[in-house]
């Protein structure tokens, strides 16, 4: 049992030490709910960043991110690795604008469209299988298992998944209003000042031509 | 690995306080998930795929009259209806002289190519009387991008393509440049004119098309179709059925829905209170995907600009004639 668990089944009255209910077996339930937790956090918050590198093919400009650890969120940067330079991001009409054979096309990618959420174009196809595209994006953790598990979740939103878990364990238990009360403990915690960690910092200002 | 209606019927009927299933049945939750489904797709805009799809098309059989539709293997794939029906004389018929015949006339007229009971026929008579349907996947909804043969191919109407080329429309061949849908009842589309096909004799040589050529899975899609479009939802309807289109992340704001609908409809499981807070689940979901969805261009650079500064600063390189080239042959 992680923190996370320990914090949870106080809340709901049963004792964390020697779980009558929620023990090794009967977590699972609890841990269905926190994943839960956790991938709307990340969702709302971006808060959770990794690299994916795919190889390049010679003459392939279809390429689907592979999710065999985290799920992939949306795209952030996307980067050509051994060429150094960034790919712009844009969609079927641009590519269109940008070269009506764009499906013929080969040489070094310097644009992609995404197609769905985890899949893209790149423009133009590789001319060679010899670099590698490194992108950039905001993944949803993977559903963790095991009590051993890496959670990827800032400790001050903690509480807050803690929260969310305890107004669905209510709402199975048919009490809309605690249930109600914990979601919006938990609305609070995630609340709009934390959703833009990294603009938050930043001083925006109005720049003149000339500066 | 994505997760089975099985597992998310467990979750709902948890969430609607009914794990045994003594209040809510599966077909009705199954039918509220497939609705409820629809809707998230409609609230995130319909996933976009890409695919390879084969020409010529493979149909899963024939029929000539509706009664032998039921008959048919229209539960695995599409089947072609063959000729026309003629309501004056409630009869289906093949050839445009067959009515004039029944009603005495001259029996004159005839198509300007040849009648083919199966599409793929079409490339097999060289001349067909008119452009073979090419099916797209089930869960098409919307083409973004069409290609043949890695050239675009762009959308019209049989309208339009019909007054372009008043005597030749249905019988001409050449590299497409349109195409049209039959209706919006069908995944049906025609290609105009009707490219050439470089015959195969056994599948294998065309490849897969099923997959589209990403970068672990090798495709020919020279000579192919290859099509970019929103997919619609499909409904579930096995026990371990899944859907792989859409984000895995997202299904749980189904099941929030599904519990709503459940807990208000009238049954012996009504519980108000508890329909308001998940319906307030859902709704908090739905504005976790629309951020999402905005979120999702965040990559995107987007900006105004003047008149004056025209469209070619941002205008990428690509193959240009050199400068010192003659502008003008002598």
């Amino acid at each position: 049992m992680n923190s996370l668990e320990t914090s949870i089944i106080d809340l709901i009255g049963e004792s964390s030490d020697s779980p009558d209910v929620y023990d090794s077996a009967g977590i699972d339930e609890i841990r269905s709910h926190v994943n839960d937790a956790i991938e709307e956090v990340c969702l709302i918050t971006g808060c959770f960043k990794r690299v994916w590198q795919i190889p390049l093919k010679a003459n392939c400009r279809f390429y689907r991110i592979p999710e065999a650890r985290e799920r992939f969120g949306w795209f952030y940067s996307v980067y050509l690795f051994g060429n150094k330079s960034v790919l712009s991001q844009t969609d079927f009409n641009g590519l269109d604008w940008v070269d009506t054979r764009w499906l013929q096309a080969t040489g070094t990618p310097a644009y992609y469209a995404p197609i769905g959420y985890r899949e893209i174009a790149i423009y133009p196809a590789p001319s060679s299988s010899a670099d590698t595209l490194e992108i950039n994006g905001i993944a949803i953790p993977k559903r963790y298992s095991e009590d051993s598990d890496k959670i990827a979740l800032r400790a001050s939103w903690k509480w807050a998944v803690v929260n969310r878990v305890v107004s669905e364990w209510w709402a199975t238990r048919g009490d809309a209003q605690s249930a109600a009360r914990y979601f919006q403990t938990y609305a609070n915690e995630i609340g709009i000042p934390q959703m833009y960690p990294e603009q938050s910092e930043r001083r925006w200002a109005y720049r003149t031509k000339g500066a | 690995m994505a997760t089975t209606w099985t597992e998310h019927l467990s979750r709902i009927k948890k969430w609607v306080r009914d794990p045994s299933g003594n209040v809510f049945g599966e077909p009705f939750l199954r039918r509220l998930w497939n609705d409820e489904q629809q809707q998230l797709v409609g609230a995130i805009g319909p996933a976009a795929t890409v695919k390879a799809i084969r020409i010529h098309p493979e149909f899963y059989g024939t029929y000539t009259h509706d009664w032998e539709w039921p008959e048919t293997d229209h539960t695995i794939g599409d089947v072609y209806p063959l000729g026309l029906f003629y309501d004056a004389g409630e009869l289906t018929y093949t050839y445009v002289w067959e009515p004039e015949s029944i009603k005495a006339a001259n029996a004159t007229t005839y198509e300007q190519g040849y009648v083919y009971t199966q599409p793929w026929e079409a490339w097999q008579c060289g001349d067909p009387f008119y452009p073979p349907p090419i099916p797209l996947p089930k869960d098409f909804d919307q083409a973004i991008y069409l290609a043949y043969d890695r050239s675009p191919v762009e959308p019209t109407s049989q309208r339009e393509a019909m007054a372009d080329d008043e005597q030749s429309w249905k019988t001409r061949a050449g590299d497409p440049i349109t195409y049209w849908r039959d209706d919006k009842n069908s995944n049906w589309i025609r290609l105009y004119p009707l490219p050439t096909l470089t015959w195969q004799d056994t599948e294998e040589a065309q490849g897969d098309p099923d997959a589209a050529e990403y970068a672990d899975v090798a495709v020919d899609v020279d000579n192919n179709l290859l099509i970019v479009y929103r997919a619609a939802s499909v409904d579930v309807e096995g026990d371990f059925d899944t859907n792989s289109t859409l984000p895995e992340y997202f299904y749980k704001y189904i099941e929030y829905g599904v519990a709503e609908r459940a807990l208000r409809a009238n049954t012996d499981g009504r519980i108000e209170s508890l329909a308001d807070y998940w319906g307030m689940r859902k709704k908090a979901g739905y504005e976790v995907i629309k951020r999402w969805k905005r979120l999702k261009l965040s990559d995107r650079d987007i900006g105004f600009k003047t008149k004056e500064a025209g469209i070619s600063t941002s205008r990428p390189k690509y193959p240009r004639l050199p400068s010192t080239y003659p502008d003008a042959w002598v």
